[in-house]
């Protein structure tokens, strides 16, 4: 019984983790070639890529104790079973990457600094999980986490310091990211077996650990964290249209021919 | 070659503050289709002198093409293997295509490189 | 042309023959640094806009590996056009001009790329082909293009010509994986070979008849290939990259089992040279002159995102004014 609980709480884990990434990297990467400055392009365009990366990592951890293939895990899961924070499937701005991109920059600063921050927050804990294969690549992914956060933050330094006109986009920005990001601190319903078994210790207190450290940075720059809103919960796979058509992309050519080697 | 001089570091610089001395970090490029690359450091009074003693100092055996001296304050630098740590990134590496070598083989073909093709 | 500037410019010339290289700074002819400009321009916008029919294909591409190696390779294709505009940017700059002057001309009309990035991208196996087929090309143009006689080019196009043999070989495990996959793969690869055919024979742009090398650069009636060769920025003519690029490349196509969809070419047994159906060279000029069937959609992204971006590019200013 409590194997199948320890099991459980481990896959809905990696769950997390892995489609975390995998979304926010591929929002991330439909900003290549569009970013505002071409220098930006190619040093966000490495941000995509070191999410990416973690992602494949985290599904290849998940495959090996839930079974089955890492890219079938990313790649063939409806949106019910996705476990992303919803805050991190909405789009990049009005239009799509195909079609008049009118992507938010602010947006995409906003929404990278709540996340990287509740990465911070999650991987300090990840690095002491009883699933050691877990906490190694925790280990190593925390390393790599450190040039997102100071890319993040040198921008919304720059912007703070641009004049309120220039503030005001990123407090607006914030607040429509704290619009969808009421499940993104949480560990979802298993939480509490997830810091029974040591798999995400502490995972009672990341909720505010990550509002704190949001407030640490925002503090000096004269900006708070906005009230978290949203009625759905990614946690639980409860998600939007965004999703849906985020997924068809993703799996699109490779549901295309089931089994073939691409 | 023809070079347009008039335009050259040490014409634009002011005349040193007396008494002051600052450290210069100099930078030369060595060979005609090279890069240029750092050499050493040293300390002058202004960019002038840091330019004149520089090409004695530091590159009496070399052929330079170009030669920059840069006060050390007017570097932004970065530095510590934590800041510029990366998880392996073989993808991007031609390492991980090596199998293609024995793969075009099979179709008596031989893998092309760029030193080929050009 | 006042005596000085014609003495001046023959010197100059004289050093080109003597294999001298060209700095930045040094002094050049007027119609030199044209050339550059118009070159170096080209190749830089190709390289930004050649971002947009790959990244397409990042959120589909097949297998997380492959998202994040065409992730990679499109972050190459930006990084190559940040150093070309910076060279081109140095050339420009006796003008007062700078990349926001290239954009404009880019969203004008006025500024030119590659024909094959006015294309549309349909499958997964055409961003397979870019990769082996499109960026062959450019490779062998490229490694032309570094024995040129502008030093910062040449520098500049060492270091993209380094990273293009991740992308050759990136190009060909996609194309390599479609070729022995099966029956609907192989299809769909030799698809978007018939479509791309007569696009990589345009790449190179038209044959030029007569003695191109003689020309005089500056004179109205001479090419920009020809100046360009007489300068010493290329090495090679259009025809010349061709004839290479279908050596190279048609035997490894054929060894794959697909089929060139071309019934006359074929390569003279004495002489190496190849005869191949010219493609409708009318067609390639309407394309470049942003007629192709996705210019409009291309432009679009790039003038949208790129208006989208202004006030963060204001913050850059102003923050460099602040400190």
């Amino acid at each position: 019984m409590d194997a199948d609980r320890y099991h459980l709480a481990l896959t809905e884990l990696l769950m997390q983790l892995a489609d975390d990434d995998l979304v926010v990297a591929t929002r991330a990467g439909e900003w290549l070639g569009l970013a505002p400055h071409l220098e930006e392009d190619v040093a966000f365009s490495s941000i995509a890529q070191d999410e990416m990366g973690h992602a494949a990592t985290y599904f290849t951890l998940l495959a090996t104790i839930h079974g089955g293939d890492r890219d079938d895990l990313a790649h063939l899961r409806p949106a019910l079973a996705r476990r992303n924070s919803v805050m991190l499937e909405r789009p990049n701005g009005r239009g799509t990457y195909r079609d008049t991109p009118h992507f938010d920059w602010a947006y995409a600063l906003a929404r990278h600094f709540f996340y990287d921050t509740l990465e911070m927050a999650r991987l300090d804990r990840l690095v002491q999980s009883a699933h050691r294969p877990l906490a190694e690549a925790a280990a190593k992914i925390r390393r790599e986490e450190r040039y997102h956060n100071q890319h993040h933050s040198m921008w919304l330094r720059d912007i703070a310091r641009s004049g309120p006109d220039v503030g005001r986009r990123v407090e607006l920005a914030l607040d429509r990211a704290a619009a969808d990001a009421v499940d993104l601190a949480s560990a979802g319903p298993m939480a509490a077996e997830m810091e029974t078994f040591g798999l995400l210790p502490d995972a009672s207190h990341l909720t505010d650990d990550w509002r704190a450290r949001v407030a640490q940075a925002l503090d000096p720059l004269g900006w708070a964290l906005p009230p978290l809103r949203g009625t759905l919960n990614g946690r639980h796979g409860e998600h939007t249209q965004d999703l849906t058509q985020l997924l068809q992309d993703l799996g699109e050519v490779y549901r295309s021919s089931p089994g073939a080697s691409w | 070659m023809t070079t347009d001089d008039s335009g050259s570091l040490a014409d634009r610089t002011p005349p040193p503050d007396a008494g002051e001395l600052a450290v210069y970090e100099v930078f030369a490029q060595t060979s005609e289709r090279g890069t240029v690359e750092w050499q050493a450091s040293l300390l002058a009074g202004s960019p002038a002198m840091a330019l004149m003693l520089a090409r004695e100092n530091f590159l009496r055996r070399r052929e330079i093409f170009d030669l920059w001296v840069v006060p050390r304050d007017a570097i932004a630098r970065a530095k510590g293997a934590d800041d510029f740590f990366r998880l392996p990134k073989t993808y991007r590496e031609v390492s991980d295509y090596q199998y293609l070598v024995g793969k075009w083989r099979q179709y008596h073909q031989q893998a092309m490189t760029p030193d080929t093709m050009a | 042309m006042n005596p000085d500037v014609e003495e001046r410019t023959q010197e100059f010339l004289t050093h080109l023959d003597d294999g001298c290289l060209v700095e930045a700074d040094h002094w050049m002819p007027e119609a030199y640094r044209a050339e550059l400009v118009r070159l170096i321009r080209l190749h830089a916008v190709s390289e930004i806009m050649g971002t947009l029919p790959e990244k397409e294909w990042v959120p589909r591409a097949p297998t997380l590996y492959r998202k994040l190696a065409l992730m990679a390779k499109v972050q190459d294709e930006a990084g190559h056009g940040q150093l070309l505009i910076r060279v081109a940017e140095d050339l420009m700059a006796p003008r007062g001009q700078n990349r926001e002057h290239i954009m404009a001309d880019l969203f004008a009309g006025r500024q030119k790329f590659h024909n094959v990035f006015h294309l549309p991208v349909p499958t997964w196996a055409d961003a397979g082909l870019i990769g082996w087929l499109v960026d062959g090309a450019a490779i062998i143009t490229q490694g032309m293009l570094l024995g040129g006689s502008y030093a910062p080019y040449t520098r500049a196009l060492r270091r993209i010509v380094e990273e293009e043999a991740f992308h050759i070989q990136h190009g060909e495990s996609i194309c390599m994986a479609l070729a022995e996959g099966t029956a609907g793969q192989r299809a769909m690869f030799q698809d978007a070979l018939t479509r791309w055919w007569p696009a990589l024979m345009m790449f190179f742009g038209p044959p030029e008849d007569g003695a191109a090398r003689s020309a005089v650069p500056g004179a109205a009636h001479t090419s920009h290939q020809a100046a360009n060769l007489r300068f010493r920025i290329r090495t090679k003519s259009n025809e010349e990259l061709r004839q290479r690029y279908l050596s190279k490349y048609v035997p490894r196509i054929r060894s794959l089992g697909f089929v060139i969809p071309d019934p006359t070419l074929q390569q003279d047994s004495e002489t190496k040279a190849w005869t191949y159906q010219q493609p409708d060279w009318d067609e390639w000029r309407a394309i470049i002159a942003n007629h192709g069937p996705r210019s409009a959609a291309r432009l679009n992204l790039r003038r949208t995102s790129y208006a989208e971006g202004q006030w963060v590019r204001d913050v850059m200013a102003g923050t460099r004014k602040a400190v």
